[in-house]
C-alpha cells in the first residue's frame, strides 16, 4: 500500500514536470530560432534591441486574444469570431474618430463596450440555446464581419486623432522601463528561487527543472531589461500586454473565478454539483473575451492608423494556434497563461525571422502549420506513453 | 416523539413522476452518530431517496424532517447549509485540479472577497485539508498534486474529505465501494465506520451486502418504493438480507 502510494505520486509529479519541460523546451526552441536566424540568415539583425522591440509589439495583438482564448478553451469553449469582433471594434473606432470627430476617451469606452456586448451576445446564445460555442461563434465569424463591412460601408478610414495614434506608438522612457522590468522580473526570480531552494519535491529531475526555470526567468529579465533600455524603452502596447499577462495569470492561479474555469473544463458536472454556475461563468468568459478583443482592436487600430473592415481574417485561428502551441488542451481543463505567452512569442518569432530573411509570407503560414503539427505530435506521443506506463 | 435525536426523519415519503411512482411510502430515521444502510434492488428507489435527502428531488407526499424541522422544499444548497453532504458514486472530482482544490471546490477559503470576486487562501486550505486527511488516515506527500494520479481508494477518501470538510451532520454515501476491489474497499469502510467520531451520521447506500453488514448500525431494505424491512446489524445474516431485497417470503421477519 505504501509503495503504491509512492508510485502514484511519482507519476503525478512527472505529469506536472512534463508540462514544465514542454514550456521550457518551447522557450529554448524560440531562442534557438532567434540564434539561427541571427547568425545564418540576417547578419545579426534578429537579436538587435531594435528588432526584439519590434517583435514584442508584433506579438501583442495575437497574444492578448490568445489569452482570452486560453480561458475559453480551458472551459471547453472556443471563439471563432474574435477576428470579426476586432474588425467591428476597429471600424467603429474609425467611424467615431474620423467620421464623427469623437474624442479618444469616449472612443475607447465605446470600443470596449462593443467588444463586451458582442461577447455577451455570443455567450448568451451559447448558454440560452445550448448551442456549442463552435457553431455560435462560427455564425459570429460571418455576421459580425458582415456588420463591420456594413458599418464602414466597405471603406477603410485612416488618420485617427493624435491621442489615439499615440496609444500604440509611444514608449515608456528607458529608465522607467528598466525599473519596471527589474521589479517584475525580480519578483518572479525570487519566487522561482524560493521554489528551487524549498526542494519539497524529491525527484532529481524536478530539481533540475526548477533550476532551469530560474535560469530562464533571470535570463529573460536581464535580456528584456537590456533590450528595452538600449532601444527606446518599453513600447506602450507591450506594457498593456504585460499588465494583461500579470493580471490574468494571477486570476488563473489565485482566485476562485480562475480555478473554477479549470473546474468547468475538468468536470462540468462536478462543478455544477458544488454550486458553480456554469451559465454565468460561460457568459462571463465570453464577455471577457470581448473585452480582450476590444483591447487588441484598440492596439491594432492605433498601430495601423487605419481601420480596414477586412482586418484579422485569420486572427481567431492564430490565437487558437498560439494557445495550443503553448500547451492549452482543446478538450478543456489544461492550459496556462505563461504557456500561451510563449506560444504567441514562438508564432510571432517565426513570422519575424522569416520575413527578415526575406521569405515569402506564404512560407510563414507553412512554418506555423508545421510547428503546430510538431507540438501536437510530441504532446500526443508523451500522453500516450503516459497512459501506457 | 422519538427518544433518539434524529438528524433526518422521513414520514410516509412519496414521490411520483406523473403516473410513475418512484417512492410509495417510505419512513425511516437516522439518529445522531448512526450509520444507517439502505439496501435494495435496482429501481427500488434508493437513488431517488438519496437525492431527496440531499435536496435534489422534492417529495410529492409525506414529510421530511431535518434536525426535527419539516424541510419538504429542500434545495441542494439549503441541504448543504443544514449540514447534509453527499459523496456521489462518480465522486464528482475534477481530475485536473489539485487534491486541496478538489476538497474545497465551490467553498474555497478566502483571504479577500469583493462580491463574487474571491482571492483564495491556499495556506489555510492546505492546513485544513491536512487535518481532514489525517482524520481519514490518508497519507499523501503533497496535497498540491492533481487528483488524476491517485488510486481509486485514495480518490474516494478525497471525496469523503470534501464531504466532511465543513463538519456536516449527515454524509450520504452512494455506493462508495462500487468502483473498488473488495480488498481496496476495506480501509475505506474502516474510515466510514469512524465517521461518527467526528459527530456526523452516515446514510450508506450500497449493493454490497457484506459492506452494509460490516459497517451499518441499522439497515433498511427498500423494495418497489417502500421500506419493507428494518434490520439491526448483528441480527441479520447476508442470506436473510438478500431474501428481503429479492422479496422472497422466508426472508421476512
Amino acid at each position: 500500500m505504501a509503495n503504491a502510494r509512492a508510485r502514484d505520486v511519482k507519476n503525478s509529479t512527472l505529469a506536472a514536470d512534463t508540462r514544465k519541460i514542454r514550456l521550457l523546451l518551447l522557450a529554448f526552441a524560440t531562442i534557438l530560432l532567434w540564434l539561427a536566424f541571427d547568425l545564418i540568415f540576417t547578419d545579426g539583425f534578429v537579436l538587435t534591441p531594435r528588432n526584439l522591440t519590434t517583435l514584442s509589439v508584433q506579438m501583442t495583438v495575437t497574444c492578448i486574444l490568445a489569452i482570452g482564448m486560453t480561458w475559453l478553451l480551458i472551459a471547453r469553449e472556443i471563439d471563432l469570431s474574435a477576428g470579426a469582433v476586432m474588425a467591428l471594434v476597429i471600424v467603429v473606432i474609425y467611424q467615431l474618430q474620423v467620421v464623427h470627430d469623437v474624442g479618444t476617451l469616449i472612443t475607447l469606452i465605446v470600443a470596449l463596450a462593443v467588444g463586451v456586448l458582442l461577447g455577451l451576445i455570443n455567450g448568451s446564445i451559447r448558454v440560452v440555446l445550448m448551442v456549442p460555442s463552435f457553431v455560435v461563434t462560427l455564425a459570429g465569424f460571418s455576421w459580425i464581419r458582415g456588420t463591420a463591412f456594413i458599418v464602414s460601408e466597405g471603406q477603410t478610414h485612416a488618420g485617427a486623432k493624435d491621442s489615439f495614434y499615440l496609444i500604440s506608438n509611444s514608449y515608456l522612457p528607458p529608465a522607467f522601463s528598466i525599473a519596471l522590468i527589474v521589479l517584475i522580473g525580480g519578483y518572479f526570480s525570487w519566487k522561482a528561487l524560493r521554489n528551487t531552494l524549498a526542494g519539497q519535491r524529491k525527484l532529481p529531475i524536478s530539481r533540475v527543472l526548477d533550476w532551469l526555470q530560474l535560469l530562464v526567468v533571470v535570463g529573460v529579465t536581464i535580456g528584456a531589461a537590456v533590450v528595452f533600455y538600449v532601444y527606446r524603452g518599453l513600447p506602450f502596447p507591450v506594457l498593456i500586454l504585460l499588465v494583461v499577462i500579470l493580471a490574468t495569470n494571477w486570476v488563473s492561479t489565485s482566485t476562485t473565478f480562475g480555478r473554477h474555469i479549470y473546474a468547468l473544463g475538468g468536470n462540468p458536472l462536478a462543478a455544477r454539483r458544488v454550486g458553480i454556475s456554469i451559465s454565468l461563468m460561460t457568459i462571463g468568459l465570453f464577455a471577457l473575451m470581448g473585452a480582450f478583443t476590444a483591447l487588441a482592436g484598440v492596439i491594432q487600430a492605433s498601430l495601423l492608423d487605419a481601420g480596414p473592415p477586412g482586418i484579422g481574417q485569420l486572427l481567431a485561428l492564430n490565437a487558437i494556434s498560439a494557445a495550443i502551441i503553448g500547451g492549452t488542451s482543446l478538450f478543456g481543463g489544461y492550459g496556462s497563461i505563461w504557456g500561451t505567452v510563449v506560444g504567441s512569442l514562438m508564432m510571432a518569432s517565426i513570422a519575424n525571422c522569416l520575413s527578415l530573411a526575406g521569405v515569402d509570407t506564404f512560407f510563414q503560414m507553412v512554418a506555423t502549420g508545421l510547428i503546430l503539427i510538431i507540438t501536437i505530435a510530441v504532446d500526443s506521443l508523451v500522453m500516450n506513453r503516459g497512459k501506457g506506463a | 416523539m422519538s427518544v433518539r435525536e434524529n438528524v433526518v426523519e422521513a414520514k410516509n415519503l412519496g414521490k411520483s413522476y406523473g403516473a410513475v411512482t418512484a417512492l410509495d411510502d417510505i419512513s425511516f430515521e437516522i439518529g445522531r452518530g448512526e450509520i444507517v444502510g439502505f439496501a435494495g434492488d435496482n429501481g427500488a428507489g434508493k437513488s431517488t431517496l438519496m437525492k431527496m435527502v440531499a435536496g435534489d428531488v422534492t417529495p410529492t407526499a409525506g414529510e421530511l424532517l431535518v434536525n426535527n424541522k419539516t424541510e419538504n422544499n429542500l434545495t441542494t444548497k439549503h441541504a448543504q447549509e443544514l449540514g447534509i453532504s453527499m459523496v456521489y458514486q462518480d465522486l464528482a472530482l475534477c481530475d485536473n485540479l489539485e487534491i486541496v482544490e478538489n476538497i474545497f471546490l465551490g467553498r474555497e477559503l478566502t483571504r479577500f472577497e469583493l462580491g463574487k470576486f474571491k482571492v483564495i487562501d491556499k495556506d489555510r486550505m492546505l492546513a485544513r485539508s491536512q487535518e481532514l486527511l489525517d482524520i481519514l488516515d490518508l497519507e499523501l506527500p503533497s496535497l498540491e498534486e492533481p487528483v488524476t494520479a491517485l488510486s481509486g481508494g485514495q480518490r474516494q477518501l478525497v471525496a469523503i474529505a470534501r464531504a466532511i470538510a465543513f463538519s456536516p451532520k449527515l454524509v450520504i454515501m452512494d455506493e462508495p465501494t462500487a468502483a473498488l476491489s473488495v480488498k481496496a474497499g476495506q480501509p475505506l469502510l474502516e474510515q466510514i465506520r469512524r465517521l461518527p467520531e467526528t459527530g456526523c451520521s452516515v446514510m450508506f447506500v450500497s449493493h454490497r451486502l457484506s459492506d452494509l453488514l460490516d459497517t451499518c448500525d441499522r439497515i433498511y431494505v427498500l423494495r418497489r418504493g417502500n421500506v419493507t424491512h428494518e434490520f439491526t446489524a448483528g441480527n441479520v445474516s447476508e442470506a436473510e438480507l438478500l431474501h428481503a431485497i429479492a422479496g422472497v417470503s422466508e426472508g421476512n421477519q
